[in-house]
């Protein structure tokens, strides 16, 4: 199937007509349409959804989790309005043109709408027709309208298949996360034809057991009425038992995705043992590293004070350039002799050094400088100025180690606080990491996963007793049917409808056996596919093997054989999910057009060279919904660009809330 | 309706060589048929009564061969 165009009209934020051109190239097979959120981007998604599946469509629409809406809300408002000014009727369609097995279609759904007001006086829309019509374009260009049914979209592309063909970024990520086992298993199911094989199954057992009453109600001969009987009820009892085991393994299937479950929150959530031990041994540290900061708070607070005869050291040099000075000037005749005892004498009385320094009766300063005086007044001349400078110098180293020891013990203390800081740091850390488990406990979590274990157990019992029973039920039947063949030869009518029961039983037989072969042949198909294409995607995970189990589990295991889909990123998931959507298509060989509603949503933008360029070899037509800047930005447009055979950017009327296609 | 003679893919190749391995002609052909059937009407509204009428078609060719 190749999309070739889609008109819309009236349809959402689209007043009148528009056209979009989707056909591609096998060299370009890429088209794009980039859109701000709210601008109409999805709106053509859901265009191109209606267009094909009409009535189905709407369906979905209304059944939706999220954005539920009836297709009469797409009715533009422009147009509603513009309506009931003109006091006519709104016409809202949309035309899709296609191709499939070399003829080319289109599909036209519209819809009549009246505009009317509702009790608060709101414009709504009122329908009054809904019309589907598909033609045929035939070589000469005639346009041949065709049946549209159930029956020729079945053979393009089935409404529960296209959801693995058209859809948006939350559906392709659903796919690989933990748990998603029973929505693979559904989309191989569905893709893969596993599904026909399914029903033909079910259709002929039931066709069967329409035969088998048929047989009995014809029976004639207290005997072969018995027997009838107890054929018949062998066969209720096989279908029960039969239903009991279908309970039974979907059953086994929800207890296998909630162990699934709780093993990947298991497996984040040990770390927190683990965080919570480290945090206690940081916590310890911090306490050591406060008290030997404290201590050391205290030593430089008695090295501060020891310090104040540091300042003797800064009044060292200038003093002695005084006392040089003083005693050239006292040898000139300038000073009188007793200057430095007069000197002395007044800084005493100043209690105060001569570097500005104050100091108290009795401290190591004052009694330096009085005995300073003591030795002046002993002098005869010129000796004090020695001596004081004798003792300045005396001083100066006594100050010189002070200092080193201050210097010392200050680095010592700048390291505490540092490690201080980085102890904190790194605690605040940890409690990051802790807030961001799971607030699940481990014991809790434990528990459960003990108890789901336990019910695998009693369940995979209960599923070996009626796999027994059955085994019992069928031998049984295979001893009537004998008996009651044995006694309906007799009876011509009775012989041709056990006749058609048998064709139509053992045909369901068959088909049964055959599901379990091509069921395992189509999961191995996908299996290999999936973990080629995850390569392609993550050439980065080389290290990562991907893996589909026989319970249809996507899981990806590492270079230990231990599971790591959890460790995988947002990026990479989404990765392994188009790398399994590529692998169910392929395997199909449907190759319907890959349309993805923001495929890099969630995504951050190392992932987006990986996916951008990828997506282009993936399928024969992707369309693709972008949101500029975000989506589209220097790393996408790098690898989509050359490969997009059209790219539209919808322009957005704020006020009229309308948009407009310009193809660039 | 879309083109009947399409190419059969490796999928189906695969499910037609299972079918072939079933060695009672009557029940391949019951089977090919209903498939068939089924792939046409896969959306819903299936005609149960077309596989009744394959089952019987069958059911009567081997009565005539008896008789």
């Amino acid at each position: 199937m190749h999309l070739e165009r889609i008109e819309i009209q009236n349809f959402a934020s689209y007043f009148k007509e528009h056209s979009i051109d989707l056909a591609c190239t096998s060299d370009k097979p890429v088209v794009i349409v980039l859109g701000g959120t709210g601008e109409g981007k999805t709106s053509i998604f859901d265009a191109i959804n209606w267009a094909l599946y009409g009535t189905e469509y709407e369906r979905d629409l209304i059944n939706r989790r999220m954005r539920k809406r009836q297709i009469i809300d797409y009715v533009n408002e422009t147009a509603l309005r513009d309506a009931e000014s003109k006091k006519l009727s709104v016409e809202m369609s949309c035309t899709l043109y296609f191709e499939h097995g070399g003829v080319h279609y289109y599909i036209n759904q519209a819809l009549v709408a009246e505009p009317t007001r509702d009790s608060d006086g709101t414009l709504i829309p009122r329908q009054k027709d809904r019309t589907t019509a598909l033609y045929e374009i035939t070589p000469s260009g005639n346009h041949k309208r065709k049946q549209y049914d159930a029956i020729f979209l079945d053979e393009i592309l089935p409404n529960n298949v296209k959801d693995y063909f058209l859809f948006d970024s939350d559906r392709i990520y659903n796919l690989s996360s933990p748990g998603a086992s029973q929505e693979v298993r559904e989309a191989i199911f569905r893709v893969v034809d596993l599904e026909l094989i399914k029903n033909a199954e079910k259709h002929l057992s039931e066709i069967a057991t329409e035969f088998r009453r048929a047989a009995d109600r014809e029976a004639k001969g207290e005997e072969l009425t018995k027997v009838s009987a107890d054929y018949e009820e062998a066969w209720e009892n096989l279908y029960a038992l039969k239903e009991q085991e279908e309970i039974l393994k979907e059953e086994e299937q929800a207890i296998k995705t909630q162990i699934s479950k709780y093993e990947a929150k298991l497996e984040n959530l040990p770390d927190s043992r683990e965080l919570q031990g480290q945090r206690s041994v940081l916590l310890n540290q911090l306490e050591q590293v406060a008290g030997e900061g404290g201590q050391i708070e205290l030593l430089l607070g008695d090295i501060r004070e020891e310090a104040t005869t540091a300042a003797l050291k800064l009044a060292a040099d200038p003093l002695l350039n005084l006392v040089t000075e003083l005693d050239s000037r006292r040898q000139k005749g300038l000073i009188p002799k007793k200057v430095s005892q007069k000197l002395l004498e007044d800084l005493l009385e100043l209690n105060t050094c001569i570097c500005g320094t104050k100091f108290e009766d009795g401290d190591q300063i004052h009694s330096t400088l009085c005995a300073r005086l003591e030795a002046e007044r002993g002098k005869t001349s010129g000796q004090g100025q020695l001596e004081l400078l004798y003792q300045l110098s005396t001083a100066s180293e006594f100050v010189n180690d002070a200092i080193g020891d201050l210097n010392k013990k200050d680095k010592e203390y700048h390291r505490l606080t540092d490690l201080r800081i980085e102890l904190d740091l790194a605690i605040k850390q940890l409690d990051a990491e802790l807030d961001n488990l799971p607030l699940e406990d481990y014991g809790a979590l434990t528990s459960e996963l003990r108890e789901r274990r336990n019910a695998q157990i009693t369940n995979a019992r209960k599923l070996q007793q009626v796999a027994d029973r059955i085994v019992d039920c069928e031998k049984q039947i295979k001893a009537l049917e004998k008996q009651r063949e044995n006694l309906g030869k007799k009876q011509k009518k009775v012989r041709g409808l056990q006749l058609r029961e048998s064709l139509a039983q053992n045909a369901a037989k068959k088909f049964e056996e055959i599901y379990k072969v091509f069921a395992e042949d189509s999961r191995q198909a996908v299996e290999k596919l999936t973990k080629q294409e995850f390569h392609q995607f993550v050439q980065s995970a080389s290290a990562y093997e991907v893996a589909l189990s026989k319970d249809y589990e996507l899981q990806v295991l590492d270079s230990l054989g231990n599971r790591a889909l959890q460790r995988l990123s947002m990026g990479q998931s989404q990765c392994l999910s188009l790398a399994f959507i590529t692998a169910i298509s392929r395997v199909s060989e449907k190759n319907p057009p890959l349309v993805i509603d923001m495929p890099f949503g969630r995504l951050d933008r190392g992932v987006h060279d990986q996916i951008s360029n990828r997506l282009p070899k993936i399928a024969s037509q992707i369309i693709l919904f972008l949101i500029p800047e975000i989506e589209w930005n220097e790393v996408t447009e790098k690898n989509l660009k050359p490969k997009a055979r059209h790219i539209y950017d919808i322009e957005f009327d704020e006020e009229n809330r309308e948009s407009t296609l310009v193809k660039i | 309706m879309a083109s009947k003679t399409q190419k059969m893919t490796k999928s189906q190749q695969r499910l037609f060589d299972l079918f072939k391995e079933v060695e009672d002609e009557d029940l391949r052909e019951i089977m090919i048929e209903v498939v068939f059937l089924e792939g046409k009407h896969r959306s819903g509204n299936f005609p149960r009564k077309k596989v009744r009428d394959i089952v019987d078609a069958v059911a009567k060719l081997q009565e005539l061969k008896e008789d």
